[in-house]
């Protein structure tokens, strides 16, 4: 009831603004609200909010890093998730030292927003292979709130502590044009932690360390994770504008490629590691390999699909 | 030049050059189960097998494989072209079930080419003007994929399939011509640059 007058107030609120939003932002936060309904961790909505940018924005990669506290206490600044238009974009174009340099930058300097050709952020031989994958320009925006962004959404981040929202998002463009959809990016983004703090998402400061597990009626509602049903995806550029036989379509981990062979659509991942015989806790490391780089996707076992923060 | 030259040549570049990347295509197919992989690689492949038996053909002439040359390029291209349009799992599934059948009904054709008639002139034209027709429509499926997502392999692609229609389309004056060698030589010439480009665009891209 509180969620529904909180969304109730979210769209009167957004209706008293309407007058200034576009007709893309409009379609955005109606899509973002219906989405937020069914998640369950801020991982889960950066990475819709990404694959929306790459869809709608024609944006190639987005990415998000967010500045994250260990159990040591130690800030550093880590990649929670990203997205590729191209799934057959090799991996280490965009997540090397250089782009992490970047990110570590714009979030020192706090930079709002800009967008440069990677010429001049970059070394001239990440430049050449940026842009003989057509990414001619970087842009991105820096984020800060006053609000608590939860760790991430594995076993390995457990440990960590919740810290001040600081987030850096990049995106790799094709074209210069892309620089008018900044002021977009950045009032979906605030529009969307808005709604990620009403819908529990993100946490006031003055909670602190003691974070609330969620509710466990929203847990309950996904299946356990072994009877999630990973499903191949299909490249669509295969053929058509990458070329198969450059080396990078492959998948390069000799164990995530003998996993991806028998994944059919139809196995859950307890049946898959009992075919491989291997146990759970060797199988999802390859999983969440084949998840990032988009060979697969996860399904409940009535057809739905799960979003990837599931499986971390 | 001979025209038997340029025509020789032709065959061996399309069918060691098509076998070649036809193994490579299906192999990766074999690790990602790609159904595009496998329409396009097997398409290759009847292509570089058709190539060789008209090679072979010139050396026993009771082999009327014309029929086969023809047909099997034709239709190799055009699954070539589906493959390419279709976006679906399951069209694409379809797509290689037909070509599977299709291809068996082919290697009919070639066993029974020494009883088959010499293939006739007006056949042969709509064939071979199929062929070109086919490939200009993979060129320019190519062309506007490079328009969009401007890559170098969709380029070179484009290019390639380009070069191979013109190709084709130059050989048709002989049909219906007198003399028309000459043009029949450099439509073969053009068709070797096209394939050169092919595997450059595999190569490189």
């Amino acid at each position: 009831m509180k969620n529904d007058r909180n969304v109730n107030a979210d769209l009167v609120a957004f209706d008293a603004a309407q007058s200034r939003s576009t007709t893309d932002e409009l379609i955005f936060i109606t899509q973002l609200l219906r989405s937020t309904r069914t998640m369950f961790h801020i991982d889960e909505l950066l990475f819709w909010l990404e694959g929306q940018f790459v869809q709608r924005l024609q944006m190639q990669v987005a990415q998000c890093w967010a500045v994250q506290l260990d159990q040591f206490g130690q800030q550093t600044l880590n990649m929670r998730s990203q997205v590729y238009r191209d799934p057959s974009l090799p991996v280490h174009i965009v997540t090397n030292d250089q782009v992490m340099l970047l990110a570590k930058r714009i979030a020192l300097s706090h930079e709002n927003s800009f967008f440069q050709p990677v010429d001049t952020l970059f070394s001239s031989y990440q430049t050449i292979l940026l842009k003989r994958y057509g990414l001619h320009y970087c842009s991105g925006c820096f984020i800060q709130q006053n609000i608590l962004l939860p760790p991430p959404n594995s076993d390995l981040a457990a440990q960590c502590l919740p810290v001040p929202l600081r987030l850096v998002l990049l995106f790799f463009v094709h074209h210069s044009s892309s620089q008018n959809t900044l002021p977009l990016v950045n009032a979906i983004v605030e529009q969307a932690l808005r709604i990620a703090k009403d819908r529990h998402l993100l946490h006031p400061l003055y909670e602190g360390p003691r974070l609330l597990p969620p509710p466990s009626s929203q847990v309950a509602s996904l299946p356990p994770l072994s009877e999630l049903v990973p499903r191949r995806l299909e490249s669509q550029e295969l053929l058509r504008s990458s070329n198969p036989l450059s080396g990078s379509l492959a998948i390069a981990d000799k164990k995530a490629r003998y996993l991806y062979k028998y994944i059919d659509g139809r196995l859950t991942i307890d049946r898959l590691a009992s075919l491989l015989h291997v146990s759970l806790a060797e199988i999802l490391p390859l999983l969440r390999l084949l998840l990032a780089q988009k060979w697969i996707q996860l399904y409940t076992s009535d057809g739905r699909q799960v979003q990837s923060g599931a499986l971390r | 030049m001979p025209s038997s030259l340029t025509s020789n040549g032709l065959n061996i570049l399309l069918s060691l050059s098509f076998f070649f990347f036809a193994l490579r295509v299906l192999y990766l197919y074999i690790h990602i189960r790609s159904a595009r992989l496998f329409l396009f690689g097997f398409s290759m492949l009847v292509i570089s097998f058709t190539a060789a038996t008209d090679f072979v053909s010139g050396f026993f002439l009771f082999l009327h494989t014309d029929w086969f040359l023809f047909i099997g390029q034709a239709i190799s291209l055009l699954f070539v072209l589906f493959s390419l349009l279709r976006t679906f799992d399951r069209h694409l599934e379809l797509l290689i079930r037909v070509q599977l059948f299709v291809s068996a009904l082919l290697l009919l054709l070639l066993a029974f080419s020494p009883f088959l008639p010499t293939s006739s002139t007006p056949w042969l034209f709509c064939f071979s003007a199929a062929r070109s027709a086919i490939c200009f429509a993979i060129f320019f499926y190519y062309l506007s994929i490079f328009f969009h997502k401007d890559t170098r392999f969709s380029l070179l692609m484009s290019l390639a399939f380009f070069l191979l229609s013109l190709g084709y389309l130059l050989t048709l004056p002989r049909y219906v011509l007198p003399d028309a060698s000459l043009m029949d030589m450099v439509g073969d010439i053009v068709r070797v640059v096209g394939v050169l480009i092919l595997s450059l665009s595999f190569t490189i891209s």
